[in-house]
């Protein structure tokens, strides 16, 4: 797809519809037309798992006006976005083909780690560009839906948690404290306590001097606190905080709403979120707290115009995968030499396939993590340590995957050793065909490569593989017994030949 | 020192009456042709017409709905209606002392004659006998009323005659006339002289009657009009309905209650008591009139070719200054601020500007405001060729533009069929601010460009009224002028605004700030000064503010044409604020907010008067003109202003307006020279351009 110059981002959320409209401008990014409209759905939708047809007529108008305004700026591209109240309504469906007939534009409807993912890596893109990634840091968003926390340590984001609670369920559970404005923020922290109190489990080892927020209450928090604004990050004192925090928990919503001309559902969440980070501040040494001014989809906006800037953030944030996939693995045990044997293996053995197959750069890396993460079950019970592998992995926040990868990596991860895909597995028959070619070609790899190391001594030196038409040539050298890596070996070609359509043998020179 | 209300705020419908007295005054003027004057009779009169259809009848609903709170000034609703009646029977006196004893006697020097029917020679009377048949006959259709057939409904504005009749057998019967607005109320009836010769066609009618009514002896009859209660209310809040509302409640205002009767006094006794009691007209409420009805009819007399001399020339708009020699208007205002100062300067350039964009294949899309625009208007079908050329048109149409409903929504509709994204304004919100906003794209990227104005797209109006209109592209302001037109179109919620001020909102606190802010400077030990000039000053909490301020010292100086319902220099009050009004031929329209701040001035230009209406009821905005060139240029109009000795009042501490002490004073006319300032620097830049 050719980039585009003037792209333009439609974003439903829980509490209001945006439109943001950019161009490029001297290499980068510059805004054009922000505009919002308030609109309450996620409250509709959590509490009754639909949206009513008046809010879907006004979704509707609301967008089409907002497809309007990006035309009048000549918007190339429009796409539109929507997350976790249309995501949790039993009609979306119906809204995403309403939307489709009167607007013409394709709803995408992402899931929170999706969103997430999105988050962080327009975060980043600011950071890197500012510079300012350099100390280990606590990275946290704060949405009306869901919280996301990610740890920064040695250049790296190694642990991700989306904590589905945001500011608006939050304040669900605290409003009966309403009424009594000094215990909201007990009520709130206490709620929060029960989700924080595993992360200084994976804080980082040594002091955390950054501490980085993002959200959309983020930009009236600013002004509320006299923020610094430093261009492309504006940094809130610690005092500037506690001090907006003290005034506020001593008033009730409405008193909030009136006093800083807010509108009383928004005066909640600011609440809400304010409590959330002086909760986290306390974790780290930051004196202040860095917001990046950033809006949130700016890496789709790179991805649809400066194509080059999108690849070089999504490499990183895939390095941050794999990184964090790493730790994963140490943390269950299961990291070793076995891991990095296969690990090469698996990507010498995909190179050669790569010839006649094009994978893409997402494959490699979900290979990549399932042969990192393929034995993290075993920490649970070898026994069947594949199903432990794929659960744990599905259930895990990993930065840089969404849901959605996640369950492609744990299926290949699965099929690993005894099962193989099949349509009976439940899991396997809800992919697309697409998605089911690409688990199938990948565990086939994996398979091949975890039988090189079978019984983890790493006993094939001088790998080299070949290809010749139709069969696939692993050449290795060993000086030892390797009998149960050649009888897995045999064992598991059926299934990459049904797969890839080619013979693939095993030579071992002697000898040596 | 306290002051009750009264010595503190004056009645704003009193107010308004003084404002329509210094108007007449221009009728008054001999040093204008006698044209001229007839134009400002016509404007006093119309004027007067209006006030009667909205406040006249406002009060008297409130007085209806036993609504008892007072003004500022410390009056009942019917205090003031008392008021009321008493300055217009005065008013409508002098009206007609000024046309009947000073203008038709001028008119005659010129050589046009009015003639009342008994004076027509036979030639004349043939004549005007033959007129009624051929003409008016056929268009006059007789209202008879008895039990079976109730008063008739006359619309609003209109000329009738009402009759007593006799039958045959000695019944006496009421009827009705209504003179027919097809044909020309001057009826030019050929004369021997050299002089020109008209009668008034219902002088014609009244005395050809007899041949409506055969079978009938006429008793009684009465030349009358009456103006209705025309204020539109609109309920509710559906946006979609608006336009339909508008519709139905234009229809109903034709036959609102009757709030004026004006009955010509030589009419009979029996004929006038029985019209007043048909329209429930009380005695105060009805002018007799001594001339005839409806001044407004100047308006078209005026027009007459024949007597263009009798009218004095407007001067010529000139070349925009500030735009000389660009031929690249967008690059021009890329450069820096263009200011365009309406009717010196010719509104062409604002069209000009429209018509590139509407040809201009960077442009993407166009979106202005319209409120009230001229017949056959240009703008309109630019934009209509700039819709079919691709561009994305948005036009925020106010419907509720006083008495031009009826035009606004003709032509809101052609732009709909043209493919424009049509808003009509929003319920219970006014649009009133004056704005354009042109999208391009260019090599770099979107760029937006701005006019801003402080009065109508109107090209006909911009020769007639004073206004100044903003050409800029600076980001901050576009922005603010993009979220105003996001906001007015329902894609967003109001925002925060960078530059702007955003009635309703943040418009009020605006002005609070900068007259606070002259307030802390003079306690600081500084200077504060305040220069403003507007059409009317009414509301109560800037009145105050302004109060407070002269009260600590701050120099106020007030150019308000219209009402004011301040009181300059009472001791203890306001010793520090002066006021001046200035009509001239142009209406001062513009309204010019300046704050000296310690020297570090900020001088901004609005849609918006100092009133409530303005500063919560409508949308309205005050931007500021920040190159300082266009500041200098602004300056200098406000001193010549405040020099002014010819059109200028000046407002005494009893409220009450009269002319300056000229003594010693060089006479300055300030509309006359602003021109003479126009004509010459555009010369002067030819010269310059061409090395003379």
């Amino acid at each position: 797809m050719n980039s585009v110059k003037i792209g333009s981002i439609i974003y439903i959320g829980s509490t209001e519809i945006t439109v943001t409209i950019k161009q490029i401008k001297k290499n980068g990014l510059q805004m054009v037309e922000k505009a919002s409209h308030s609109i309450a759905i996620g409250k509709e939708a959590f509490e009754t798992g639909k949206i009513s047809a008046d809010k879907v007529d006004r979704i509707v108008e609301i967008v089409s006006n907002f497809k309007q305004l990006s035309l009048e700026y000549g918007a190339e591209r429009i796409a539109l976005f929507a997350s976790t109240a249309i995501r949790e309504s039993d009609n979306k469906y119906y809204i995403r083909d309403r939307l489709y007939q009167e607007t013409g534009i394709v709803l995408e409807i992402i899931s929170d780690s999706e969103l997430k993912n999105i988050i962080f890596m327009s975060n980043l893109k600011v950071l890197k560009d500012a510079d300012y990634l350099k100390n280990n840091a606590i990275i946290t968003f704060i949405g009306s839906g869901n919280l996301g926390i990610a740890f920064y340590e040695d250049m790296s984001i190694n642990f991700l948690q989306n904590i589905m609670i945001g500011t608006i369920k939050l304040y669900e559970i605290a409003k009966n404290a309403d009424k009594y404005s000094d215990k909201m923020n007990i009520m709130v922290k206490e709620q929060l306590y029960t989700y924080f109190n595993f992360l200084p489990t994976f804080l980082p080892k040594s002091n955390i001097k950054d501490f980085i927020v993002t959200g959309r209450t983020l930009d009236t928090l600013k002004a509320l606190c006299n923020a610094e604004d430093k261009g492309e990050i504006s940094f809130i004192s610690k005092p500037g905080l506690e001090s907006f925090y003290n005034e506020i928990v001593a008033l009730n919503a409405d008193s909030i709403a009136i006093k800083y001309n807010l509108n009383r559902e928004f005066a909640n969440e600011l609440v809400i979120a304010t409590i959330v980070i002086e909760n986290l501040l306390e974790m780290t040494e930051a004196e202040t707290i860095a917001v990046p001014n950033i809006f949130f989809f700016d890496i789709i906006f790179y991805e649809m115009m400066l194509p080059k800037q999108y690849e070089e953030i999504r490499t990183l944030f895939y390095s941050y995968a794999i990184e964090s996939s790493r730790k994963l693995a140490q943390m269950y045990k299961s990291y070793g030499k076995h891991i990095e044997f296969v690990e090469e293996m698996a990507s010498a053995i995909l190179k050669k396939l790569s010839k006649n197959n094009r994978f893409k750069e997402k494959e490699v890396i979900y290979l990549k993590i399932a042969v990192i993460l393929h034995n993290i079950g075993k920490y649970i019970n070898p026994d069947k340590h594949y199903l432990h592998s794929s659960y744990i992995l599905q259930k895990t926040d990993i930065i840089g995957l969404s849901e959605q990868d996640r369950k492609l990596i744990s299926l290949i991860v699965k099929y690993q050793s005894y099962l193989l895909p099949t349509e009976k597995d439940e899991e396997y028959a809800q992919l697309s065909a697409v998605e089911k070619i690409s688990v199938s070609k990948l565990s086939a790899v994996l398979r091949l490569a975890d039988a090189l190391d079978k019984n983890y001594s790493q006993k094939f030196k001088n790998i080299n593989i070949k290809q010749q038409k139709g069969l696939l040539i692993v050449e290795v050298e060993s000086k030892t017994n390797t009998y149960i890596e050649q009888i897995k070996f045999n064992e598991y070609c059926d299934f990459f030949k049904e797969v890839f359509g080619i013979e693939v043998k095993l030579v071992i020179k002697r000898g040596i | 020192m306290d002051h009750n209300q009264d010595q503190k705020y004056i009645n704003r419908e009193l107010s308004w009456l003084m404002f329509n007295d210094r108007v007449l005054e221009e009728a008054y003027d001999k040093d204008s042709k006698v044209f001229t004057r007839l134009k400002f009779l016509a404007i006093t009169a119309s004027n007067l017409d209006e006030f009667f259809m909205v406040r006249v009848a406002g009060l008297k609903q409130q007085m209806a709905a036993k609504y008892r709170k007072k003004d500022i000034s410390g009056k009942t609703p019917e205090e003031q209606l008392n008021a009321i009646y008493s300055e217009t029977q005065l008013m409508m006196k002098k009206i007609y002392s000024c046309l009947n004893k000073s203008l038709m006697p001028k008119m005659e020097e010129s050589g046009i004659r009015f003639k009342r029917y008994n004076e027509l020679d036979e030639r004349q009377i043939v004549y005007a006998r033959d007129f009624f048949d051929e003409f008016c006959f056929p268009a006059l259709t007789p209202l008879a009323i008895d039990a079976g057939r109730p008063f008739p409904l006359l619309q609003t504005k209109g000329i009738n005659i009402g009759i007593m009749l006799r039958s045959a057998d000695e019944e006496e019967l009421y009827a009705v006339v209504k003179v027919p607005t097809v044909l020309p109320r001057f009826v030019e009836i050929r004369s021997e002289e050299s002089t020109t010769e008209y009668i008034f066609l219902e002088e014609v009618i009244l005395n050809n009657l007899e041949k409506l009514f055969i079978g009938y002896e006429i008793m009684e009859k009465s030349i009358f009009r009456i103006t209705r209660d025309a204020d539109l209310e609109i309920d509710g809040d559906d946006v979609e309905d608006l336009l339909l509302q508008i519709e139905k409640n234009i229809k109903k205002r034709k036959w609102g209650a009757a709030v004026r009767l004006e009955i010509q006094s030589k009419g009979d006794k029996k004929i006038r008591k029985f019209i007043k009691k048909k329209l429930e007209v009380k005695d105060e409420e009805t002018y007799e009139i001594n001339g005839p009805l409806d001044p407004t009819c100047w308006f078209e007399f005026i027009e007459n070719k024949k007597f263009a001399h009798l009218l004095d020339m407007l001067p010529n708009p000139q070349d925009s200054i500030d735009f000389f020699g660009e031929e690249d208007l967008f690059e021009a205002i890329k450069e820096r601020d263009r200011l365009l100062h309406h009717p010196y300067e010719s509104f062409y350039k604002v069209l000009d500007f429209v018509e590139r964009a509407v040809e201009d294949p960077k442009v993407l899309a166009i979106k202005q405001t319209l409120y009230r625009v001229s017949n056959n208007s240009p703008i309109i079908s630019k934009l209509i060729r700039a819709a079919e050329n691709g561009k994305q048109v948005t036009v925020v149409v106010e419907l509720k533009a006083r008495f031009e409903e009826e035009k606004n929504i003709l032509w809101a509709r052609k732009l709909e069929q043209a493919g424009c994204h049509v808003v009509y304004g929003l319920p219970g919100l006014k649009i009133h601010s004056k704005a354009l906003l042109i999208v391009r794209r260019e090599e770099d990227g979107i760029h937006r460009y701005v006019h801003l104005s402080t009065g109508n797209y109107n090209d006909t109006t911009a020769t007639l009224y004073e206004d100044i209109g903003l050409f800029t592209c600076r980001e901050d302001i576009c922005i603010d002028i993009s979220n105003m037109f996001n906001m007015i179109t329902g894609y967003t919620k109001a925002l925060h605004y960078k530059k702007i001020f955003v009635a309703p909102g943040n418009l009020r606190t605006g002005f609070e700030y900068y007259i606070d802010r002259e307030i802390r400077n003079v306690r600081a030990g500084g200077e504060g000064h305040i220069i403003a000039k507007l059409n009317s000053l009414i509301d109560q909490d800037i009145i105050d503010k302004l109060y407070e301020a002269s009260q600590e010292g701050v120099k106020i100086e007030l150019i308000i044409r219209g009402m004011c319902g301040l009181r300059s220099q009472v001791k203890g009050l306001s010793e520090n604020i002066t006021v001046r009004s200035i009509v001239g031929t142009f209406l001062e329209h513009s309204r010019i907010y300046y704050f000296y701040n310690g020297g570090d001035d900020d001088l901004f230009l609005s849609s918006a008067d100092w009133m409530e209406r303005n500063l919560d009821r409508r949308i309205e905005i005050l931007f500021p003109v920040e190159e300082h060139l266009l500041k200098e240029r602004l300056l200098d109009f406000l001193d010549i202003l405040l020099a002014d000795t010819e059109k200028t009042r000046i407002q005494l501490e009893d409220g009450t307006y009269k002319d300056l002490d000229r003594r010693g004073k060089e006479p300055v006319n300030a509309q006359v020279l602003m021109h003479q300032k126009a004509t010459e620097a555009i010369k002067k830049a030819k010269k310059d351009m061409m090395g003379l």
